[in-house]
Parts: structure tokens; C-alpha cells; sequence
């Protein structure tokens, strides 16, 4: 099986099995406009994403065997849950985001689904101010227009608000 | 990246496709992140595709048909919200009546709306609690009318796991007049109201030869039949009301065997619409005469009964994976009661569970096990067939616990925060229910 070479922004080189490189819609597109020989640079990655991406795809591996599904083509429940346990640990929010960022720039559509529904299990339970924060977004509201939010789903966030 | 414009795409991509995932009841207190959010969580496209990617929501509350002087609806909570959402319509000096709910969708009417001309046919309204949004449906043509004597039914049907969009069935007759049902479609998404075509009344063997006073018209859709209807199975399905559905104590003759004993009023049937094929359908198999109505001993003599039975609730719903299920109460031992089902070809009720409530409390102590209420049956659809496992949901005074109906076992217990909390439904006036809550961002 032919390999591709890539190489992270802090100068890391990794070596890809050509299949597995080709999940990359990005990978892919530069393989087909230069030569296969050549490393591929990918700037915008760092060497701790790439390592998690292989992991994704050697999990994938084990797992399919494991279940005997070929996770690419059918969404299986019980895999799911298992990658899904798997990916939890030790990947903090933070670096969750960073890593969806990476993977939507490689255009990894199967695992970025994935990362995405861990994203979405990691913040709904957050409040308001945590969403903000982890998403970089901008505090726009005005107190009172805020508040007339709140007054009008004060049943939403009657109780504590819950943070992991 | 790029230039900012596709960054820009990039993030609003990204975080559509986050945030579809996330929970309804999570994006409504998102709203308040950012006017972007706000924007994006409440945009209509955004609702829909959440709908459909989020079909089967957990249900998290029940709101009773009850409603409080300050016209609030009651509710009791699971958890979470905490809040009641079920807010009044903007003209709150009338009462909100809840008729149905399905999939977190509610069609209700106005109970004493202000106005002379709505009094006889209150326009219908589907609300959204979550969202906080309602839609007032356009009166169908028929009710324009204003005929004195009209008999209207309506049921919602809403099922997220194939659209966003909910149709409204109504069927009605004139009373006076005429032999056959109007049926008319409201659609979401049109907005308008179909004429859909007519019905005949369904026939009456048992009436043959009799007088036309005298005539029972025992499998007519009437009065007879319950203002709420249950969405099921693509199909829209009415029952008798409790009132209605006596039973009888008969005695036959038939040469020399004389069969004594309780029997099922033939007017017990179950109407209902198939949406998909269009039709107004009957399923005229009585349920099974309950087991506590049988146990009801006979005097010796005469072998007349001791007592007749009472009827004190029934409860009509459908269990999560398509099954309707009927509940009856009786007084003479509320304790014990069947769990029936309802064939899927809609040939006849069949007991499922025998349930002794008095197992169910025993690990309660001081519970009353007299003071209860039927909330729902609900079914673990992951696992269907043999291994499948019903939950039967109660409400008791403070509380709400679920019980394993395979297992015969507790499993979960919820304390209410008000202790003395008990939504004890009203008696013979007017025959309501608990209806299931679950959150979803589905538009109206």
C-alpha cells in the first residue's frame, strides 16, 4: 500500500496509508494536483491532531473488526457509543474545537461528524457564559435585552444551570 | 484558511452542524449566547432539520388537562425544565384546553373564548411550548357554517421521524342531517384547509329492523367518542369516552346453555383515520371484559351480580413503538387493572399485563397504592421484540415512578419538588388526561 508523507506545522513528518489519506477531501485534492512523491504540507495542522486522527482511523480499524460493520458505510449504534467513549478522554473542550477546526480543514467528513455530536454532547449542559467562551463568541446583548430573553424562557432556566 | 468570507461560512457551517445535535431544551437557553445564535437557533430552516434530526426526545414532563384559576396549566416535571413552559395564548382571559398531544406538538382550543361566534366551534390552535410559538388554525369551511347541530372531531398528526410538518384532521357531521362525515386536512405547510371527501356513518347490524327511536347506532363516530384523539402509526384514533362504555350485565339463552356475566357495550369501538390511505376506518372489536369486572360475585340466587361495576378512569395512549394501549380503572379494586393493546390490523384489544399495583408499592412506605394516576406506557424501542421491555409511568402524591411491567419491578422513582403535589384528574365532567411533554424545536 502506497504512503503518503504529510507534514504538520511544527515540522513533523507522518506517514499515511494512501487509503486512509484519501478520507482527507483536502489530502486528496492536493494528490491530484501534484505528485505523489512529494510531502505534503499542511500548515494549518498541528503534530497532536494528526496523531489523533490516526488514532481515529487504527480505532476504526479495531472496531469494525471488533463489530464486524464497516463503520465508513453505516452509522452502528453500539460503535458509535464505543468510539464516542473512546475519543471522550482526554481531549479537553478546548482541544475538541481545535481538533474540529483541523478536521473540517482536512474535510474528514466521517470523523468530523463524529467530533461534532462529542461537541454537541460536551455543551449542552453548559451555561451560557462557559458557550461564549468555548466558542469565542461575543457577548452582544445589551442587559435588558438579554434579560427579556430570559424572562421569556424563564422556564428553561428555572433550576441550576448545569456545567460539566 | 482562506479569505474571511469562507471563514465566516466555515464557522456558521460548523456550528450548525454542532449545534443540531445539541438538545432542544439546551438551544433555548442558547438564544442568549449571542443575537447570532439567537438568529440561527430560531431560524426555520434550522428548526426543521433539528426536528428531523432529533425525532424520538425523552419526555420530560406532563402537563394536566387541569387548569388552575390563574389559567396555568398544571404540569409535573421529570427533572428537568424545572419551569412549566405551557404559557396562555395571548387572549389569557379563557382557559386553554389542552386536546392532544403528540411528539411535543399540542393541539388545544380556547374553553370560554370571548367571542359569540366561536362559542359553538372554538377555532383549534397547535402550540409549541418550547418555542414558545402557536399557530391558530383557520376555522375548516364546514364550521363556517354556523349550522346549530354539528358534531366536530379533531386529531393531530405529527411524526418527526418523517416530517417536519404536521397535518390537522378534522371530521364532523351535521347532527340533523345528512348520512355521511365531512373530512377536511389542515397541512403545516400549505396552511389551508382540504376538503378531502365524505365519509359514510359506519353501518349498524344490531339496529336491523328496529324502530327508528329505539336504533343504538352503536358504531357511529359521535358524541359518544372522545374529544382527544392519539396519533399513532400514521393514523388519528378516537375512543368511546368512559361514560359511554358501560358494561352490561347480560343474560342469554342459547337452547339450554344460559351464559351469565358481564359484557362489553357494543358501542366500545375505536374509530380511526389512516392518513395514508385517506379513509375513515372502524375497528369494531370490543377490548376484553377486565378481569376485576369478571371477579364480581354473583348473588346466589337469581345469579344477579352484587354489584355493578365503575368505571373510574380509562386511559388511552400509544406506547413508544407504535402500540395503542388502553387502561381501564374500576372502583371495585382500583388496584388491579390489564394493560391492553391493540393488534396492529386493528382486529381486537388483547390483555398484555395483569398489574397489581399493591407489589408495585409495597417497597413505598405509607404510599397509598388507591392514589394514583396512569401517566404513560412507554417502550424501550432499541430493544423490540422479545427482549423489549414496557415501562409503566404513575403519578402518586408527590411523586412520579416508573414501573417494569416485564420485570415487575421499580425502576425509577422522581420526587416532586412540591410534595403534596397530586394531579388527580376531574372526574365526570369532563374527561381529561396527563399529557406527555417532550422539548423540540418543531415549527408551528
Amino acid at each position: 500500500m502506497k504512503k503518503i508523507s504529510v507534514r504538520t506545522s511544527d515540522g513533523q513528518e507522518f506517514e499515511l496509508e494512501e487509503n486512509l489519506a484519501m478520507e482527507s477531501a483536502t489530502i486528496k485534492t492536493s494528490l491530484d494536483a501534484f505528485s505523489r512523491d512529494d510531502i505534503i504540507l499542511l500548515p494549518n495542522v498541528n503534530s497532536w491532531e494528526m496523531v489523533k486522527i490516526i488514532e481515529f482511523f487504527t480505532k476504526v480499524q479495531e472496531l469494525e473488526t471488533k463489530f464486524g460493520v464497516k463503520f465508513m458505510e453505516k452509522k452502528e449504534g453500539r460503535f458509535l457509543e464505543a468510539f464516542q467513549a473512546e475519543f471522550d478522554k482526554d481531549l479537553s473542550d478546548d482541544n475538541l474545537y481545535c481538533l474540529l477546526w483541523t478536521v473540517d480543514y482536512l474535510g474528514i467528513e466521517v470523523l468530523l461528524e463524529n467530533l461534532c455530536h462529542l461537541m454537541a454532547e460536551r455543551t449542552k449542559n453548559k451555561t451560557v457564559e462557559s458557550c461564549r467562551n468555548l466558542f469565542g463568541v461575543q457577548h452582544d446583548y445589551t442587559p435588558e435585552e438579554e434579560a427579556e430573553i430570559r424572562e421569556d424562557y424563564s422556564w428553561a432556566f428555572e433550576g441550576p444551570e448545569i456545567e460539566e | 484558511m482562506s479569505s474571511s468570507a469562507e471563514t465566516v461560512a466555515n464557522i456558521e457551517g460548523l456550528l450548525k452542524q454542532i449545534l443540531i445535535s445539541v438538545p432542544a431544551l439546551s438551544l433555548i437557553r442558547f438564544k442568549c449566547v449571542s443575537k447570532h445564535w439567537l438568529s440561527l437557533i430560531s431560524d426555520p430552516d434550522f428548526c426543521r432539520r433539528h426536528t428531523l434530526r432529533n425525532p424520538n426526545p425523552k419526555i420530560s414532563a406532563f402537563f394536566s388537562s387541569q387548569t388552575n384559576q390563574d389559567t396555568t396549566i398544571n404540569f409535573i416535571t421529570l427533572g428537568s425544565p424545572s419551569g412549566n413552559p405551557f404559557k396562555t395564548l395571548a387572549n389569557s382571559a379563557s382557559a386553554l384546553r389542552i386536546l392532544q398531544s403528540c411528539n411535543g406538538l399540542f393541539l388545544c382550543y380556547v374553553e370560554f373564548p370571548g367571542e359569540e361566534k366561536e362559542r359553538n366551534y372554538p377555532s383549534v390552535y397547535v402550540v409549541n411550548p418550547t418555542t414558545n410559538k402557536f399557530r391558530a388554525l383557520s376555522a375548516p369551511s364546514l364550521v363556517k357554517k354556523e349550522e346549530m347541530y354539528m358534531f366536530v372531531r379533531y386529531g393531530l398528526a405529527f411524526d418527526p421521524s418523517k416530517s417536519p410538518h404536521y397535518t390537522v384532521v378534522c371530521v364532523s357531521h351535521d347532527i340533523l342531517r345528512g348520512k355521511r362525515h365531512s373530512i377536511e386536512i389542515y397541512s403545516s405547510e400549505t396552511g389551508t384547509w382540504v376538503k378531502r371527501f365524505k365519509a359514510p356513518f359506519f353501518p349498524s347490524p344490531s339496529d336491523e329492523g328496529r324502530h327508528i327511536d329505539t336504533r343504538n347506532m352503536p358504531m357511529h363516530f359521535d358524541e359518544r367518542s372522545r374529544e382527544g384523539a392519539v396519533y399513532c402509526n400514521g393514523a388519528i384514533h378516537w375512543i368511546r369516552n368512559g361514560w359511554e362504555a358501560s358494561l352490561p350485565f347480560c343474560s342469554r339463552r342459547n337452547g339450554v346453555v344460559e351464559t351469565v356475566g358481564f359484557e362489553r357495550n357494543e358501542l366500545d369501538v375505536l374509530h380511526y383515520y389512516d392518513i395514508g390511505e385517506e379513509s375513515l376506518r372502524l375497528a369494531a372489536a370490543t377490548p376484553p371484559v377486565p378481569l376485576v369486572v369478571k371477579n364480581i360475585p354473583l348473588k346466589k340466587k337469581h345469579k344477579f351480580p352484587t354489584e355493578f361495576p365503575r368505571l373510574i378512569d380509562r386511559y388511552f395512549g400509544e406506547s413508544g413503538g407504535g402500540c395503542l394501549y388502553l387502561i381501564e380503572v374500576f372502583e371495585q379494586c382500583k388496584t388491579e387493572f390489564e394493560v391492553m393493546e391493540m393488534e396492529r390490523d386493528y382486529s381486537g384489544w388483547f390483555v398484555k399485563y395483569h398489574v397489581d399495583l399493591s407489589l408495585v408499592v409495597a417497597p413505598l412506605p405509607g404510599q397509598d397504592p388507591n392514589a394514583f394516576v396512569v401517566l404513560f406506557l412507554s417502550r424501550d424501542v432499541e430493544t423490540d421484540g422479545e427482549d423489549s421491555s414496557t415501562d409503566l409511568w404513575l403519578h402518586m402524591p408527590g411523586k412520579v415512578v416508573s414501573y417494569n411491567l416485564r420485570n415487575k419491578s421499580f425502576k425509577t422513582s422522581v420526587e416532586l419538588v412540591n410534595r403534596e403535589l397530586f394531579l388527580a384528574l376531574d372526574d365526570d365532567e369532563y374527561e381529561g388526561d396527563n399529557y406527555p411533554y417532550m422539548e423540540t424545536l418543531a415549527c408551528v
